[in-house]
């Protein structure tokens, strides 16, 4: 291979704790922070276990109320905060983004280590919560620390909140360093419009991070002072106004969202091509796409708050607005399906997260349809409706994506193949096992089961035990796909630079790719996906 | 699925079944296609001849109009319903009643004086609208038959309204995370036909009820009124002391001070309970029921706690 000169060092190399923490290097910090949120997902993955366990029945089992409202609260605040925010952008974000246009390194490798260092100790301050009794000091505010429930409540809200608050300037040096780099790096020739749409789609995310963190941080910070000082901001007995909370709080967690989908779009984008060895489909309709949801995200946090005593006007207006995020989103769906038309389509373990992806995220998108209008979102706001329709997004959505994309990039990051067999049970495990969580789900929702119930009404109980099934089996798949990727890091037949045959430039360079990306910068001459040029050639 | 028991929940149900059916037939387009495509064009080997296509503008407009035009049908359907849902008919005389959510409790207030707990009486067939506010934290208030909810706020009054068609009951729910009972502050909401109804609004019993005595009456209160999920009456400590022997127990406050429950101090305990926090309990845990509960159902509330005995 003509890539492979006798100077050719992995970056897995040197190995030691040292050389890891204190790299710079672009693609351990992707590792690292991979490391890092995947010891998150464990940890709220059993949190969400012990939320389905606890509701096989009605009535008390395993733990009592306040352990309950525990365990949800975990599972949420760290699935959002430690696990899906940094999500995708930190770790394939962080490892692709300067292989894909061609560059050495982020615009600004020392920010990008600071930003894991902030982020390990934002992680810190949130498990410091953890410190002292559990019935009285866990916190147990939901992730969305309601005042002035949470004003009010004994319980670890101030680490929670300040690692929330220290956790968002890990995302904002993400974003900016991703949004300078691929302003600045891009190799000779990779306009913008040959980038490929995952780089797109980081672009479109980091921009949302920029933005939207300070406000989050500013409403984390105000939540503290009215703690500790007692001001009253959000305190009604203070004057202060809960609603206001709600407000600013999703003003950052809506928009957080798409930092957590669009990545993953961008994944799916970048999969479906290859194994159909065909170009994409609309790639501007994509790739624009990508940006106006991102710039449609900040317009729509009010429907949180159509049943929070907003006015019916603004009830209205953000019910419409709401509806416009429905379009570039569908015009992604139909653009990923028409890319198959025509193709020579293989299914390798990444296509079918890739396809598995677009049959979840069809439900995703569609069962929000009744929740952005007005008359049916009253009755299914806050109820198990709610907690499915999130749920196919983010883990139908993203996680799926992050583990699919893991599976198609896992031979880049470590040079090593996975057992294919295993990824395909693992994938089909995952698949049955999510459906069946969260279809009941859909169901007791509909006929009015509220969510962030400790206990319930035996007539949802049919539901609710299929629902905990279901869970069981989801999680038993991460363990299955986990399992098998670990595996492949120390056992797994070495790869090949380019074993999918794809024409990106992170495909270019050999498995696992040198400390420096490229021997030399390459020139870029065409687009990621001539698929179709290629067999005319 | 879930019967509606309301006009206008029938009314949101016929745009809940036209969403349903608009989801329908996407989902099966999209993956129909989807699904047709991985199969009629999976890969047959190394030199499958694929089209070199790169996109349609025709396509790529066809699919931008198309869904704009659907959810802006569905928009309009919604908030047209949606109005309806919201604002009670002018010109129509309401039937007005007050509502205050508490840890981890309803409570109504009549326009006659009268008060209940987590039991809503409502007549059948009247427009009855609920000002609604919070005494603690945020709650919403749920009606899964009558496809209503809303959040109940402290230091602001929310609304809702409705007409249930049938006597009959309904669940109540608590909607918006309030805490450690959060899944147990259940409600029913009773309508009432008119005879019944002109019977409890001059009486408050039910035709064929008899009266209560104070004690049972007290012991009813106790349980509607939430008492029960923070005061245990066999010794459990909950959120609160437990009732169990509490008349005439001597103890002493936070504060140092020595006390000895008497009925004083339990009437004093429900109107204001912050000033009377026994050593070894949190603070600002329960809302006071002053202006919510009579003289005389205090008085009924304090009969039944002297009889809550071991053995």
């Amino acid at each position: 291979m003509a890539h492979e000169k006798t100077e050719y060092r992995p970056y897995l190399e040197p190995k030691g704790l040292y050389n890891w923490f204190w790299t710079v290097d672009h693609k351990r910090i992707g590792l690292m922070y991979l490391y890092s949120i995947l010891i998150f997902f464990l940890l709220a993955g059993l949190c969400a276990l012990g939320v389905r366990a606890e509701l096989f029945y009605p009535g008390e089992q395993i733990v009592d109320h306040h352990g309950y409202n525990v365990l949800f609260t975990l599972h949420g605040a760290m699935m959002v905060f430690l696990f899906i925010v940094p999500g995708i952008p930190a770790t394939l974000g962080n490892f692709l983004l300067p292989l894909m246009i061609g560059a050495k390194d982020v615009a600004f490798p020392r920010l990008n280590i600071l930003s894991f260092w902030v982020y390990l100790l934002g992680a810190i301050v949130v498990l410091g919560s953890l410190v002292g009794p559990p019935g009285s000091s866990w916190l147990d505010t939901g992730w969305t620390f309601y005042t002035p429930y949470s004003i009010d409540s004994s319980t670890g809200v101030i680490p929670v909140t300040l690692g929330a608050f220290i956790l968002g300037f890990a995302s904002i040096l993400t974003g900016m360093n991703f949004i300078v780099t691929i302003h600045r790096m891009r190799a000779p020739g990779m306009t913008w419009h040959r980038m490929p749409l995952f780089v797109w789609s980081l672009y479109s995310a980091s921009l949302i991070q920029v933005l939207a963190t300070p406000v989050i941080a500013i409403t984390l910070l105000l939540l503290i002072m009215e703690r500790v000082l007692g001001i009253g901001i959000f305190d009604a007995g203070m004057g202060g106004d809960p609603v206001l909370f709600e407000n600013m709080f999703w003003f950052y967690s809506h928009p957080v969202v798409y930092i957590m989908i669009l990545p993953a779009m961008g994944v799916v984008a970048e999969i479906l091509p290859v194994f159909a060895r065909k170009p994409i489909f609309g790639y501007r309709a994509i790739a624009y796409s990508s940006l106006a949801i991102a710039l449609v995200s900040f317009f729509v946090w009010g429907h949180h708050l159509f049943v929070s005593g907003m006015s019916n006007w603004s009830r209205w207006i953000f019910s419409l607005l709401t509806f416009a995020v429905a379009i570039p989103t569908a015009i992604k769906v139909f653009n990923w399906i028409g890319t198959l038309y025509k193709g020579s389509v293989s299914f390798e373990s990444p296509m079918l997260y890739a396809c598995g992806f677009i049959f979840l995220f069809t439900i995703a998108g569609l069962t929000g349809l009744p929740l952005a209008t007005l008359a049916t979102d009253v009755h299914l706001h806050d109820t198990y409706f709610v907690v499915a329709h999130f749920h196919y997004t983010m883990q139908g959505g993203t996680v799926v994506a992050l583990v699919g994309g893991l599976h198609f990039w896992w031979p880049k990051m470590y040079g090593r193949m996975f057992n294919e067999k295993m990824a395909q049970v693992g994938f089909w495990t995952l698949f049955i096992g999510f459906n069946a969580t969260f279809i009941p789900q859909f169901i007791m929702g509909y006929q009015g089961m509220p969510r962030r119930y400790a206990d319930y009404l035996g007539e949802f109980h049919d539901m609710h035990f299929l629902s905990s099934v279901g869970a069981m089996v989801n999680g038993l798949a991460y363990f299955i796909i986990f399992g098998n990727l670990i595996w492949a890091v120390f056992k797994g037949k070495r790869a090949a630079a380019n074993p999918y045959g794809s024409l990106s430039l992170e495909w270019q360079t050999p498995s696992p790719p040198p400390l420096t990306n490229f021997d030399e910068i390459p020139t870029v001459t065409d687009w990621t996906y001539g698929y179709g040029d290629q067999q005319k050639a | 699925m879930i019967s509606d028991a309301t006009e206008v929940a029938a009314r949101v149900d016929m745009v809940q079944i036209f969403i349903f059916g608009m989801m329908a037939f996407w989902f099966i387009a999209c993956n129909a296609v989807l699904v047709y495509f991985m199969l009629r064009y999976r890969r047959k080997g190394p030199d499958d001849k694929v089209a070199n296509i790169k996109g349609n503008h025709t396509l790529e407009i066809v699919w931008t109009v198309i869904p704009c035009i659907l959810v802006l049908i569905i928009f309009y359907y919604g908030v047209v319903v949606w109005k309806d849902l919201r604002v009670p008919p002018k010109d129509e005389p309401v039937y007005e009643i007050g509502v205050t959510g508490q840890k981890w409790s309803w409570s109504f207030k009549y326009p006659n004086g009268a008060t209940t707990g987590n039991e809503l009486i409502v007549p059948q067939g009247t427009n009855i609208k609920l000002n609604m506010i919070s005494s603690d934290v945020i709650h919403s208030f749920f009606i899964p038959e009558f496809r209503v909810k809303e959040d109940v706020i402290p230091s602001m009054y929310t609304y809702l309204w409705f007409n249930a068609k049938h006597a009959g009951e309904y669940n109540i729910f608590c909607t918006e995370y309030c805490g450690k009972d959060h899944s147990h502050m259940l409600g029913k909401v009773r309508v009432l036909d008119a005879d019944n109804w002109e019977n409890w609004e001059k009486t408050g019993l039910m035709l064929g009820e008899e009266r209560l005595t104070p004690l049972e009456n007290g012991e009813k209160l106790f349980a509607d009124r939430g008492c029960k999920g923070c005061h245990s009456v066999d010794g459990a400590k909950l959120v609160g002391p437990t009732m169990l022997d509490a008349f005439g127990r001597s103890a002493t406050f936070a504060s140092g001070e020595a006390y000895t429950v008497d009925d004083n101090y339990i009437a004093n305990s429900i109107k204001y309970p912050n000033n009377q926090i026994v050593a070894g309990y949190p603070a600002n845990q329960m809302p006071s029921f002053d202006g919510q509960l009579s003289d005389s159902e205090i008085s009924d509330i304090i009969t039944y706690i002297k009889t809550i005995k071991s053995e």
